[in-house]
């Protein structure tokens, strides 16, 4: 409620001071004011002991007594130091009153004393003028007491706060009330000054810097701002707003939050900081809030938007629609693009360089649409991104074995390479084996991803010439890709990561019957995984096939011996053969096929 | 810049262009686009470094 306006010097209803009352609890949490001075009452008077206040040159004495006998100033001198200060209070803020504690004044002292204000904090009584600028009766003040050990202290270079209650940083503080340190005058310049209030209940000024025209200090973090101080050179006396004197400091603004500075919950224009690292949630696991909107989320520093399906679209649109775009791999085991949404229309085709030494992972991530409509057969082409095959020999005396292929090594699975041509044995990559390297990134999809072995060369057999053999092929890649947004795949052969054909192997000029040189296996086939949020169309395939192996020739005498085949995840290559004696010119496929590798085209329903 | 209408469908508000990085062929062909919304941060060296395109017609003279 609000009350009317009283004017000093009169009577009122008892329900006006309580509508007093009710305003005075309601505006004066953390109010500060100027004051006059404080008395200090720690030890409890004996019968006889005054409190004197001298108001524009009256002294009107208050007297503690152990039994009232109802002369006026009386104050019950009471049980204790405490129960005194309260009495004291008690009737100088109620001075026409007689109760059992204290003995009304005379009505010219009831007036004097109510130009004052007073505030006790434990046994210290702070006092102060109710001047304004429109009705200022109080000329004069100072104060005495008798009792030993007591005292008044004139102070009007500090202000008074008034007590109150807040929540500061999640910490529930009562203020009891009480002074501010001490101001400084100012120099040669005004300045302006900022009270604060922290968590401990602690008063402390941020002073600015002087200047003709001052301007406001920073309010410091972490601090419940109450006042802005405007300072004077030469003040000694500090002053309400209302009641500003000349050549005197005074309060400029109440600054006192309704909320606490600086939450504002409908516009932050700070950041919102916990008190310590990793010390405080938002939200709980039961009461947890509801859409978090953010322009980026991190969780230890690394962004997750890059852990999620589709990816962060960080590599922009790709859209290709005639040539080949391609993509160095770098030798690297895993290439992960961050697309926006993937295009391949035309006669456009994206292809891939430089596998890893043990064969390549590459995801393609889109955050949108996926559209594979170009008319080329492949138009992302993974093939022989696998494991590299045996490279051709081109023996120098006799028979020379052929290399076997590589392993591909993927992040749970190892398939088989092709043995190199060889008279004791041509064999393919045997099926997969498991090895456990671990790599976190692509974790999600860890168990399935897998790559082409590579497949075995064949043998090489010189008489009179130098005959190399064919080269094992490539196994093929692994790809994966992510669509965020609708799957649209329609060309036949449109995606491949199928194993590369194993090379030929050939006669050298001036070959005779005794010269021969074996064909190189076909690497094995690779995997392909496509995740699709939304399916527009999936009428295209996949090309996994094993690569198929290389042809060998001879003399007519020896035989040569192919490669092995390259092994896949679920299958195992072909063994290489050994053929002989066809007569000069003639060939015959003698290096073993690679394995099929495995494609699969499926809704997400997986990956967040 | 010239006019443009936003999204809103509100004429008058400039709105700044996507960043485009052409996929260029070696004799000067387009084959493609890399697209970025505007206010994105991008590499466009490295960008276009990792992703080298070669036009149909080049690729059949080979
Ligand atoms: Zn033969
Ligand atoms: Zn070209």
């Amino acid at each position: 409620m609000e009350s009317t306006r009283h004017p000093g010097g009169n009577y009122f209803w008892e329900q006006q001071y309580n509508e007093l009352l009710s305003d005075a609890q309601a505006a004066s949490s953390l109010l500060a004011h100027q004051m006059l001075g404080y008395i200090t009452l720690p030890n409890q008077p004996a019968d006889g002991d005054t409190v004197t206040f001298t108001i524009n040159g009256t002294a009107i004495t208050l007297t503690a007594k152990t039994a009232l006998s109802g002369v006026a100033g009386q104050v019950l001198r009471g049980g204790s130091a405490a129960a005194f200060a309260g009495n004291l209070i008690a009737l100088a803020e109620n001075p026409q009153f007689t109760t059992s504690n204290g003995v009304a004044l005379t009505t010219a002292n009831q007036q004097l004393l109510s130009y004052l204000g007073f505030t006790l904090v434990g046994t210290t009584l702070y006092i102060y003028s109710l001047n304004s600028s429109i009705w200022s009766p109080l000329t004069s003040f100072t104060a005495s007491v008798s009792t030993a050990g007591d005292s008044y202290s004139a102070q009007t270079m500090q202000l008074f706060v008034e007590p109150g209650n807040y929540w500061l940083n999640g910490t529930r503080v009562s203020f009891a009330g009480g002074a501010t340190p001490t101001v400084t005058a100012p120099v040669s310049n005004p300045r302006i000054d900022v009270l604060t209030i922290d968590s401990s209940g602690t008063l402390a000024w941020t002073v600015g810097t002087e200047n003709a025209s001052p301007s406001v200090p920073a309010y410091p973090a972490n601090k419940i701002p109450l006042i802005e101080l405007y300072n004077v050179v030469g003040e000694t006396a500090l002053y309400d707003n209302f009641n500003q004197q000349a050549g005197q400091g005074y309060i400029n603004k109440d600054i006192r939050p309704f909320i606490q500075y600086p939450l504002n919950p409908t516009a932050l224009a700070t950041n919102l900081v916990p008190d310590s690292a990793g010390g405080r949630d938002l939200g709980t696991s039961g009461t947890p809030w509801g859409n978090v909107y953010a322009q980026n989320l991190f969780q230890n520093g690394v962004g997750v938007a890059a852990a999620k399906f589709g990816g962060t679209g960080a590599d922009g649109a790709l859209s290709i629609s005639s040539g080949t775009t391609t993509l160095n791999l770098s030798n690297a085991f895993l290439t992960t693009k961050n697309y926006t949404s993937i295009s391949i229309t035309g006669t456009g085709k994206l292809a891939f360089s430089n596998p890893n030494a043990n064969g390549s992972i590459i995801i393609l991530k889109s955050q949108g649409n996926v559209t594979l409509t170009s008319s080329s057969a492949p138009m992302i082409d993974a093939s022989a991104m696998g494991a590299p095959g045996g490279a051709s020999v081109t023996s120098s005396s006799s028979r020379t074995s052929g290399n076997p292929g590589t392993a591909g090594i993927t992040i749970f699975n190892k398939t088989n390479p092709g043995n190199g041509g060889n008279v004791s044995g041509n064999a393919g990559g045997a099926v997969s084996t498991f090895t456990p390297a671990v790599f976190s990134a692509i974790q999600k999809y860890g168990p399935y991803l897998f790559v082409g072995a590579g497949a075995g060369s064949g043998d090489s057999v010189k008489n009179a010439s130098n005959n190399p053999s064919g080269v094992g092929g490539y196994g093929g890649g692994c790809l994966v890709i992510e669509c965020g947004g609708s799957w649209n795949f329609t060309t036949s052969g449109g995606i491949s990561v199928a194993g590369q054909n194993g090379g030929n192997g050939s006669l050298g000029g001036g070959s005779t019957n005794a010269d021969a040189a074996g064909g190189g296996g076909g690497g094995g086939g690779g995997f392909f995984l496509g995740l699709y949020a939304a399916l527009t169309a999936n009428t295209g395939t996949v090309t996994v096939s094993g690569g198929t192996g290389g042809t060998g020739t001879d003399g007519g005498v020896v035989g040569e011996n192919g490669g092995g085949g390259g092994g896949s995840f679920a299958t195992a290559g072909n063994n290489g053969q050994l053929t002989g004696n066809h007569g000069s010119g003639s060939t015959t496929k003698d290096g073993g096929d690679g394995a099929t590798g495995i494609s699969v085209v499926a809704q997400n329903t997986e990956f967040s | 810049m010239s006019e443009n209408t936003n999204s809103t469908g509100i004429t008058g508000i400039e709105v700044a262009p996507p960043i485009v990085l052409e996929l260029k062929c070696s004799c000067g062909k387009v084959c493609g686009t890399l697209t970025w919304p505007a206010s994105t941060q991008v590499d466009l060296e490295k960008a276009a470094a990792e992703h080298v395109t070669v036009c149909d017609d080049c690729q059949s003279k080979k």
